[in-house]
């Protein structure tokens, strides 16, 4: 195996040799590197298939994802949520005010949106798509509106010029451009699990494999990376800054790593809003990196992150401030979505067990926004190795708490203090990303797992190495490639068994689509 | 006066790197596995193979939800359904062919992934700038 150390090829010489040998990967795992690149082709000629898969504008939001791409395209501004005050006042005087609506040529597609009233075989609303609801009790409301114009702008922007480009093709082929664009952020999410895991564990091969292999193949993170949304942004650049934390706490956060990760921080909540949830990771993991005594170290540091995130987030939310009067437009989301109502306190849906099983159904499944529910069977398949790694977990920090022997041989059940750290991290990303979603769901009933996802790469890497726990060191080449061959019948099974048959069919009339069913 | 020669004031970099780095074996194209593990692959093609060929399966979602049907008729329909909605042959072929090529990459990936071993500690240290 070829071995360069690093401290021979030092960057700052800036050489084009040392740049051609860290392009090539030479001397350092080729064999690791093989695979990741397999791995990456391998995942985006499936995402390309996965494109065509999925019913038109199935995905959840889509169609309101796709109207805020339309809107930004072709009349140079944002998008807003209808005032319902304003809105009924207009509606009184004779005319609603104008509204940012979904184009009423995709009511076709009403059943995968939220706040459509939707009856697309009726010949009354197929030519003139209703735009008004009677709730009884509770007066009118907008319907068909672009419910999700108080998102953050980052991928919409970034998705312009392809629409601006295709503006000749017609909605539905300029979906699937755009659901192409999707996968390069899937590409870096899996990109940064494999850098996260080499940056940890540099040569383990079993999370070296499993790890970028199961974050490739999640069905939902897939998903992600095949739809019109913005949360594939939200998930790609959470992944790097996972990635860059566990490099800043083996670096102790110098500060041109800092500045990098103001940056990523920025770009995140410049991309969904749940981003919030990553400040405080990226604080604990500063402080548990640099020393919570040294707080001249820690508020340089602080600095250097906190005004790239600021001056890239700080706009956008100010907007948000002077349109909806709050940073997140969620109070105007309440005032319309009157069906939207709270699930139960926190403490509540922590505990709550549909609340948990839901949760975990819609991590594996629910695509064609809750449309295809996995079989039991097939979810159970699932929690089982996933119960399993969580234990297995369980069994690792007990190893390397008390330095139990039999271990000294393998230095992932060593870990240095810095992995130690980068571990806790890891499970503070889950567990807040996590308790983010309770939290949600104390004002909204649309409370979902989605929210969570960005946190897919740390909880990937503490499966993983929890199922490694429970693998004798023999038993771990064939353990890697049952993990990864298991991913890729999952993935087999789901498309042939639900997908597929889902998105020929959907169109037959005898098919209950209800949603949220 | 006194003259003094003085080396001539180098670069950094030649400084720095040895005229070749060392470079460790080529990796072979494709890394040889143990019986067991080539067993363990061949079981997994052959597996999918025959599932994608010959199986049958419960349909868990849309119209014909229940029905135990061929896996291969459930791919031809959505083929089928490509064409349907206005796709032309070429699109069809090509989203064909992505499903194929998924499948063989999928094949080789799974090859990479049980050769891969642990690298000897000190090889592999993921010490770059990161960014």
């Amino acid at each position: 195996m070829a071995e360069l150390e690093d401290s021979s090829l030092s960057p700052t010489a800036g050489s084009k040799r040392w740049q051609l040998n860290r392009l090539t990967g030479r001397g350092r795992w080729p064999q690791a590197t093989r695979f990741i690149v397999v791995l990456l082709i391998l995942y985006a000629v499936k995402q390309v298939f996965s494109v065509a898969a999925y019913y038109p504008f199935s995905g959840h939001d889509e169609l309101a994802h796709f109207s805020y791409v339309r809107t930004l395209a072709t009349e140079g501004r944002l998008p807003e949520l209808p005032d319902l005050a304003a809105w009924r006042a207009g509606l009184r005087g004779g005319d609603p005010p104008p509204t940012d609506e979904i184009p009423a040529e995709l009511y076709p597609y009403c059943r995968f949106t939220l706040d459509w009233y939707c009856d697309p075989d009726s010949p009354r609303w197929s030519d003139d798509p209703p735009r008004i609801v009677t709730v009884p009790g509770m007066g009118y409301f907008p319907s068909g509106y672009q419910y999700a114009a108080n998102h953050p702008p980052l991928y919409y922007a970034t998705m312009v010029p392809l629409y601006a480009a295709s503006s000749a093709a017609s909605s539905v082929a300029q979906h699937y451009l755009l659901r192409l664009a999707a996968i390069p952020f899937g590409l870096l999410t899996v990109y940064a699990a494999y850098r996260a895991t080499r940056a940890l564990f540099p040569g383990d091969a079993f999370l070296t494999v499993t790890v970028p292999a199961f974050v490739a193949f999640q069905p939902q993170i897939s998903y992600e990376a095949a739809m019109v949304n913005n949360d594939i942004v939200a998930i790609a650049s959470t992944s790097v800054i996972l990635w860059w934390l566990i490099a800043g706490l083996r670096d102790r956060f110098p500060l041109r790593h800092c500045a990098a990760l103001g940056i990523a921080l920025g770009l995140d909540l410049l991309a969904k809003g749940t981003a919030i949830t990553v400040a405080p990771i990226i604080a604990a993991a500063v402080v548990l990196g640099a020393g919570w005594r040294d707080w001249r170290g820690l508020l340089v540091r602080g600095v250097a992150i906190g005004i790239p995130a600021v001056l890239l987030a700080a706009p956008w939310y100010l907007f948000l401030y002077r349109t909806y009067g709050d940073f997140s437009g969620l109070a105007r989301v309440k005032e319309l979505q009157y069906w939207n109502g709270p699930m139960g306190s926190f403490f509540e849906l922590l505990v709550d067990p549909d609340f948990i099983t839901n949760r975990f159904r819609e991590t594996w499944g629910e695509f064609g926004w809750r449309q295809i529910h996995l079989r039991p069977e097939l979810l159970w398949a699932i929690a089982i190795p996933t119960i399993l790694a969580s234990v297995g977990l369980v069994v690792y920090a007990v190893i390397v708490w008390r330095r139990l022997p039999g271990s000294r041989q393998d230095p992932v059940m060593q870990p240095e203090p810095w992995q130690g750290y980068a571990l806790i991290v890891l499970f503070l990303t889950c567990v807040v990303s996590y308790l983010a979603v309770v939290e949600f769901g104390t004002s909204f009933a649309l409370s979902q797992a989605r929210y969570y996802f960005p946190a897919i790469n740390a909880g990937a890497l503490l499966l993983m190495l929890g199922l490694r726990s429970l693998l004798p060191r023999q038993a771990r080449p064939a353990g890697q490639g049952i993990v990864f061959g298991a991913l890729v019948l999952l993935n087999i099974v789901i498309m042939t068994g639900y997908v597929l048959p889902f998105t020929t069919t959907v169109d037959e009339p005898s098919v209950t689509w209800t949603w949220g069913g | 006066m006194a003259e003094v020669t003085v080396a001539r004031a180098q670069r950094e970099e030649s400084l720095t790197f040895p005229p070749e780095a060392p470079v460790g074996p080529v990796p072979q194209l494709v890394p040889a596995l143990p019986r067991s593990l080539i067993i363990l692959w061949a079981a997994f093609v052959v597996a999918t193979a025959g599932f994608l060929i010959t199986g049958r399966l419960r349909i868990g979602a849309g119209h014909m939800i229940g029905r135990r049907m061929p896996a291969r008729e459930i791919w031809s329909r959505f083929f089928a359904f490509l064409t349907d909605h206005g796709a032309s042959a070429s699109l069809v072929l090509f989203v064909t062919a992505t499903a194929i090529v998924a499948l063989v990459f999928a094949a080789v990936a799974f090859w990479l992934a049980l050769a891969l071993q642990d690298a000897p500690p000190k090889s592999v240290a993921d010490n770059s700038a990161e960014m």
